[in-house]
């Protein structure tokens, strides 16, 4: 494995991203890469984009299901990066054709207005520098057949991001435990899933503070104005053409986003 | 349906459930013998069935309240169960007491006066109700590793089996209620989160289904009454040495503790 091999996945994932056209996983040809090698790829796929005219505008937290990491096998989450180019509005149309194989999720997305710079970010931290949040629905895809992903496919996978909805409501941290807000989504009006602000690593905050740290020890800040989508509160939904998806959190009030062929 | 032979097998299923839930020991489901037997004879069976225990009757359970639930069931509609005084416990489950036990969160809803002559509508809930309080219900299928179809469970009480409800009871209404936050630990981790929007959108709608198909059904509820409007995540199976605890955002907590 040299750096020629994560240049080349970096490739076929961005291919594949534009093609629409899922590939192999990359442990399949790769067993043996590594987490950091991963986010290496990720960083080379991304750049491709950036080098194309997209922003990186924030972050988004994977895997902050305990169900989801035992499922994988590893102990904590991962994270990638939320490009201008993934913003849909709320109430936006999404078209299934420029995904591959989408699944919708509700979370809660934090606003900073300071840097995250501590030497070690605590709850606090993350506290004293989100300006607001706001309930957000993330379209999550993955550029792997049929989501045969492990945890460096993922990462690879920019964290198996696609496209994410923000909701039209501020609300301070003030006075508020994430962790005990509810949440419900409804797929076509009806009830689908409901879930709680502490499926997401115990605490939406704590989860922030982990993606902090995590890019600390990468070399990177989190600055102010970045949003960050803190994790899935609830199994996932598969929209089809013509559906609509909406969730509803408990204070945060609700997003929604619609699908097209 | 109601030959000489039905009555006898629906009073000999009923004893078989009864045997099975006394003695602390799981049985065949009942569908696959009988294949003939409606969702109206199961719950023939679950009223013979609560009878052979002699004890009084406080309330209701809704079951079957979730999509998910309906569609494994292949039914279209939540059914229920009844509460027995018995089935109330404070704090501790004792596990050798029962099957094979699993803890759910619910809304409970407290009822006093309830009119009885006419159907309600979800609506009148916040009204007709006196309060609202947290709870866990644990259910105990008395079926071979929980398995059952529609009648079977019906028949079987809904797998109703002990319910402890949260020291306050809350006055209504209670601002977006289906949106609490629900965050069940087992031993400490978090193993389950919902909102009281997984039974049927809303606690009222489920509780008006239910009252309106028991009142059909002619059961006979005390003046006041407690309706457990159906499990809000999914059921987590407990053993000796367990401790559940369970917050519900704005509303309160309860814990349970399982011994031997």
């Amino acid at each position: 494995m040299d750096a020629s091999d994560l240049t080349r996945f970096a490739d076929e994932l961005f291919r594949a991203d534009i093609d629409r056209i899922p590939m192999d996983p990359l442990t399949a040809r790769m067993p043996g890469l590594t987490t950091e090698q991963a986010y290496a790829v990720q960083i080379g796929y991304l750049e491709k984009k950036i080098t194309r005219g997209a922003h990186v505008i924030g972050k988004k937290i994977g895997l902050t299901s305990k169900a989801i990491r035992d499922a994988l096998k590893v102990d904590e989450p991962d994270f990638g990066c939320l490009l201008d180019t993934m913003a849909v509005l709320d109430g936006g149309t999404i078209a299934l054709s420029t995904l591959i194989q989408p699944r919708v999720e509700g979370e809660i997305c934090f606003v900073l207005d300071r840097d995250l710079d501590a030497p070690f970010v605590t709850e606090a931290d993350v506290l004293r520098s989100t300006a607001f949040v706001v309930p957000a629905l993330e379209i999550i895809d993955s550029r792997i057949r049929d989501w045969k992903i492990t945890l460096a496919d993922t990462i690879a996978d920019n964290a198996s991001s696609g496209m994410f909805v923000l909701g039209g409501k501020k609300t301070t941290l003030d006075n508020l435990d994430l962790r005990l807000l509810g949440m419900a989504v409804d797929h076509n009006g009806q009830l689908a899933v409901t879930g709680a602000g502490a499926a997401c690593f115990g605490n939406p905050v704590t989860s922030v503070a982990w993606l902090a740290n995590k890019l600390r020890s990468l070399g990177i800040v989190l600055r102010a104005g970045e949003v960050i989508l803190s994790g899935g509160l609830a199994a996932t939904v598969t929209p089809k053409a013509g559906d609509w998806v909406t969730m509803r959190m408990q204070t945060l009030g609700d997003v929604s986003v619609r699908f097209s062929a | 349906m109601n030959s000489p032979k039905n009555t006898d097998r629906t009073a000999a299923l009923a004893a078989a459930l009864h045997a099975a839930e006394r003695e602390v020991r799981e049985i065949d489901g009942i569908v696959p013998a009988h294949p003939d037997l409606t969702l109206d004879d199961a719950y023939a069976i679950q009223r013979a069935l609560v009878a052979l225990y002699e004890r009084p009757v406080v309330g209701l359970k809704a079951a079957l309240t979730s999509r998910a639930k309906q569609v494994a069931m292949n039914v279209t509609q939540p059914g229920y169960g009844t509460l027995l005084d018995f089935m109330k416990v404070d704090g501790t489950l004792r596990r050798s007491e029962l099957i094979h036990p699993r803890v759910e969160p619910e809304i409970a809803l407290f009822f006093e006066d309830l009119p009885t002559d006419r159907m309600l509508a979800s609506d009148e809930i916040a009204v007709l109700a006196t309060g609202f309080a947290p709870a866990l219900e644990v259910i105990d299928s008395r079926y071979k590793k929980f398995k059952f179809t529609a009648v079977d469970v019906y028949a079987d009480n809904c797998s109703s089996s002990r319910f402890m409800l949260g020291r306050d009871v809350l006055p209504l209404p209670h601002p977006q209620l289906e949106l609490a936050g629900v965050v069940l630990e087992k031993n400490g981790d978090i193993v389950q989160t919902g909102a009281p929007a997984a039974v049927l959108g809303h606690p009222f709608t489920s509780a008006a289904f239910v009252l309106n198909l028991a009142i059909a059904h002619g059961v006979q509820l005390p003046r006041r009454f407690v309706l457990l409007t159906g499990g809000i995540t999914e059921a987590v199976p407990v053993e000796v040495g367990d401790v559940i605890r369970c917050r519900f955002g704005g509303i309160g907590e309860i814990s349970l503790s399982v011994t031997e």
